[in-house]
């Protein structure tokens, strides 16, 4: 079970990236904008903006890799979580709110930054790419980076 | 360039991209030519002078108003290189005076006990990103959080750089700017800055050794005093122990004397460690004098306060200075409005005669976009005797001889915004310059002289020892010419062609390798039939590679470049040496990618091209370096060849002579006179036309 | 291969994101401070830690990088190959002074400790789609 904190966080205002890599081992990344966490089931929604998703879309259905981390743009605590590609499809209606929401909470969190900062920032269309989560790492920069996160010891 | 690009960008789009990046870099390239010439005034103001705190307001106003660092600061290191003080600073609100930076913290105080140029744009970012993994750490107990002061400056500085002064191992201080905006400096901005730093440096120290020889000159002063009532008091008794009191007097003054002329800066420098050793004498040395006169300074002058008169009089002579330095001439004296310079001092010179020439040409070019005055110029060589001249603690490096008084006289009789030179200079000048004669005109203590006017260097197309009138090239491909001037004005502007080749009076010599390459080519395209290789040879590319060949000039002795005496191995190590300085200029001005085909080009001519087979832009280069070498005046080489010989010799070349050589036929065809045939024996007694 | 253009993508003004791979083909993604440009060909990264990402590229060479205009926001996408790492030289010195003088400021001086200047052959180089 993914821990109540960890699925607020996931919802936050957090900068969230998917890897992939493909038969070769050659590693993909691409920008993940708006997530669902259905804690329930350990699995995540990740929306992958459609104008950079054709190589993590490709490997993901070759190899079922997933590697989705996010960071809070100020704090730095951040996180990874690693799992197998469970399917992925176009975003729906739903998500697409998702992200709006997702976009204004990052916009209302970056004070420092204009408003117009992802004016023009293609993020819709998506790709809805849902995977079951095997491993959450601790990627706060500072003691303990790095470290797997015993999700049993987590309260949930 | 691998640039991918979105799959639906139109040919136009792309277009309109290249056009702003186009754009862009002739804006830098503008901006570095703008910025490099400015340094070099900068320079020269900051040499003027030896008060301290007149540097360093001279620096900072320059940061800020020519370079556009608003906010900037000189820091100096004390005695123990563990603090750096503020010790000038501007664009900020109320500096606390006294602040300082401890040597080791932060931007500036690290530049300095590394004693390396550090500039950093994202000082904030790595502030958070570091400052919390710390507070992270203190949290879990791992480590101590130790308070740091807040830094003189910028409350949230982003950017930073960090020029740190080093003059002779010794850390002076540090010249830092900061910037409220992140990545607010690149590396234009470095080099600037760097640039800037070291005449900074320079300039500190002199103020500071002038500051502690005027010290060390209070101090002789009091023991010179103290000596001589000692000397008076004992003159009484004992004769020997008087005899001994005078020899140390006289050494007082001769070492006090010695300092202040250090001080007053009366002398070429190469001529004060002669003078610390005693070790300087008058010479007899055959010498150019140069005598200039402003005209119309008085009329502008008129009404102007005293200070504002000596303002612009200053600024001018800071300016003549400077590019009278450039060409190896030395400032002897500054008579009212006037500049006496002479060139050939203090060691004999080979080039002096066009040195000051071109000097004076130099000037005159300038003049009018630089002063909103007129100035005469007067030109004599002779023979002078030089030396320390003067009282005893005013003495200052002169030369004397009728050969002076001649100069000042044919100054007189110059015309406006020319360049007179006497009957003798001008059949020395005539081999490289365009020269009017003036009317006969009697000249006081002489009679009746016919002084000359230099217009200009000839033109290569006006040169018939280079070009020949009936060629091909003077026929189809002069226009290369004019294309190869802009090429140099527009891409190389940084580059002073004329000072670097006046070093072996190769005047001239990179623009007609250039040209005579670029036309050779032009016609190797035509000629063959699906135009390879030489299509594939880019013009621009080949141009720059001709022009900057042997730019490396800048850093050998001009009396190494023009020995008569030297051997084949001494020629050889001069190649090599000429070689490894260019490929040095090439990497400083970021011409890097010349450097394999002129490396190239040196080991044609170092083998003769005997040793394998040679690209074929360097085939090119190599026969249009070559007939210049010969065609041209030069002093190491004797009177130059005729251009049937030099083409000649040009197929004798053992890599001509292993095969037949397009590039090498090509060019002499397109050189050689209409009428001439070039014929050559091979070694297989067959005839080569 | 790498434009003129990219350069201030490369100052660390924002940070960059980076992808790598395990031999046994576990895709990892991490953001880094800084990608240095080291020349038109080659890139750095400063080596600190022994983390995941440094275990991944010593066994698979082959990483992707995103890089950020402060400025303009523009992404640019690199491809990269690990090449050497050089533990002095004047990128290591240029790593080293930046680490000093950050964390002289806030007060961690020692506490960080480079331990190479990892240099990466740039493959390929494009501008992101994401962004108009």
């Amino acid at each position: 079970m993914i821990p109540d904190k960890l699925v607020a966080f996931v919802h936050g205002p957090v900068v969230s990236f998917v890897g992939t890599r493909d038969a070769r081992l050659r590693p993909s990344v691409s920008w993940v904008f708006g997530a669902r966490v259905s804690a329930a089931s350990d699995e995540i929604t990740i929306l992958i903006p459609d104008i950079e998703a054709e190589p993590i879309k490709r490997d993901a259905e070759q190899n079922a890799r997933i590697a989705f981390t996010v960071a809070g743009p100020i704090s730095h605590e951040a996180y990874q979580f690693k799992g197998t590609l469970v399917g992925l499809r176009p975003s729906n209606d739903e998500e697409r709110a998702v992200q709006e929401i997702h976009r204004n909470k990052l916009i209302s969190h970056l004070t420092m930054f204009p408003n117009t900062l992802f004016e023009g920032f293609r993020f819709s269309p998506s790709t809805a790419l849902t995977f079951r989560v095997e491993q959450v790492f601790l990627q706060t920069p500072g003691p303990g980076a790095g470290r797997l996160l015993d999700l049993s010891a987590l309260v949930c | 360039m691998a640039v991918e690009h979105e799959p639906e960008a139109s040919l136009r789009d792309q277009m309109v991209e290249n056009q702003t990046i186009i754009n862009r870099l002739n804006a830098a390239l503008a901006r570095k030519t703008d910025e490099v010439r400015i340094i070099q005034r900068i320079s020269s103001e900051i040499n003027s002078t030896l008060e301290l705190d007149r540097i360093l307001e001279i620096s900072l106003d320059a940061m800020d108003s020519v370079l556009g660092f608003r906010h900037s600061m000189i820091l100096l290191a004390d005695k123990d290189e563990q603090f750096l003080w503020v010790a000038a600073n501007r664009g900020y609100d109320g500096l606390e005076k006294d602040a300082a930076i401890p040597v080791g913290v932060g931007v500036f105080g690290v530049a300095a006990r590394r004693r390396s140029v550090m500039r950093m744009g994202n000082i904030g970012a790595r502030r958070a990103y570091i400052g919390g993994v710390g507070a992270r750490m203190h949290a879990a107990g791992h480590t101590q959080l130790s308070q740091v002061s807040a830094m003189p400056g910028l409350p949230d500085a982003q950017s930073q750089m960090g020029i740190p002064l080093v003059v002779k191992e010794r850390l002076v201080g540090v010249l830092g700017v900061e910037s409220a905006a992140p990545g607010a400096f690149d590396e234009l901005d470095e080099m600037l800055l760097s640039t800037v730093g070291n005449q900074v440096a320079t300039g500190i120290d002199n103020a500071q050794l002038h500051l502690s020889a005027i010290e060390r000159s209070r101090e002789l002063d009091t023991a010179n005093a103290a000596l001589s009532r000692l000397n008076e008091t004992l003159e009484a008794s004992v004769e020997a122990r008087t005899a001994e009191l005078s020899a140390a007097l006289d050494e007082v003054r001769r070492e006090k004397a010695l300092s202040e002329n250090l001080l007053r800066r009366t002398a070429p420098s190469e001529v004060i460690p002669l003078m610390m050793q005693d070790k300087l004498v008058a010479q007899r040395l055959d010498v150019t004098i140069m005598f200039t006169d402003l005209e119309g300074f008085t009329a502008y002058s008129s009404g102007m306060e005293p200070d504002e008169v000596f303002s612009h009089l200053n600024e001018f002579f800071g300016w003549a200075g400077e590019l009278i330095g450039r060409y190896r001439g030395y400032v002897n004296k500054n008579l009212g409005d006037g500049i006496m310079a002479v060139f050939g001092v203090p060691f004999e010179s080979a080039t002096h005669r066009t040195d000051a020439a071109l000097t004076a040409l130099a000037m005159q070019r300038e003049m009018n976009s630089q002063f909103p005055f007129g100035m005469r110029v007067g030109i004599n060589t002779g023979t002078v005797t030089a030396g320390m001249l003067g009282p005893p603690d005013k003495s200052l490096y002169d030369v004397l001889g009728d050969a002076v008084n001649i100069a000042s006289r044919i100054e007189k009789i110059c015309p406006s915004g020319g360049v007179a030179v006497s009957p003798s200079c001008a059949d020395a000048l005539r081999p490289w310059f365009q020269l009017k004669p003036l009317d006969e005109r009697e000249v006081k203590g002489i009679g009746q002289m016919t002084c000359f006017n230099v217009v200009g260097l000839r033109a290569i197309a006006e040169d018939a020892r280079r070009v020949d009138p009936t060629s091909r090239f003077a026929a189809d491909y002069l226009p290369v010419i004019e294309e190869v001037e802009k090429f140099k004005s527009e891409r190389l502007g940084v580059v002073d062609f004329i000072s670097l080749q006046a070093r072996d009076l190769a005047l001239h010599h990179n623009e007609a390798v250039a040209c005579y390459t670029v036309a050779t080519l032009r016609a190797l395209r035509s000629e063959s039939p699906e135009g390879q290789p030489w299509k594939g040879i880019d013009d621009a590319t080949l141009i720059a590679a001709a022009l900057l060949h042997d730019a490396g000039k800048h850093a050998l002795e001009p009396a190494r470049l023009n020995d008569r005496g030297l051997d084949s191995a001494g020629r050889d190590r001069l190649r090599r040496d000429l070689m490894d300085s260019t490929v040095q200029t090439l990497r400083q001005i970021g011409e890097d990618r010349l450097i394999p085909t002129i490396e190239e080009l040196y080991r044609f001519e170092a083998t003769r091209g005997t040793d394998g087979e040679f690209r074929p832009e360097v085939e090119l280069l190599a026969a249009a370096d070559i007939y210049d070498a010969l065609t041209a005046p030069k002093i190491y080489k004797g009177s130059p060849w005729r251009i049937v010989g030099a083409l000649a010799e040009l197929m004798r070349l053992p890599y001509c002579l292993r095969q037949k050589r397009p590039a090498f036929t090509t060019f002499v065809e397109l050189m050689k006179p209409a009428d001439s045939v070039i014929a050559v024996r091979a070694r297989s007694g067959t005839l080569i036309r | 291969m790498l434009p003129d253009e990219i350069k201030p993508a490369m100052q660390g003004v924002l940070p960059s994101t980076i992808v790598t791979c395990s031999l046994d083909g576990i895709p990892n993604v991490t953001d880094i401070s800084q990608v240095w440009y080291v020349d038109k060909d080659h890139v750095a990264l400063s080596h600190q830690f022994f983390n995941k990402t440094h275990r991944n590229v010593r066994e698979n060479p082959y990483v992707q990088a995103i890089v950020r205009d402060g400025r303009t926001f523009q992404e640019w996408y690199l491809e990269l190959q690990y090449d050497h790492s050089e533990e002095k030289g004047p990128l290591f010195d240029k790593m080293d002074m930046e680490l000093e003088a950050i964390a002289s400021l806030t007060g961690m001086s020692g506490v960080f400790k480079l331990r190479a200047a990892d240099v990466y052959r740039v493959l390929s180089v494009r501008k992101s789609r994401s962004r108009q």
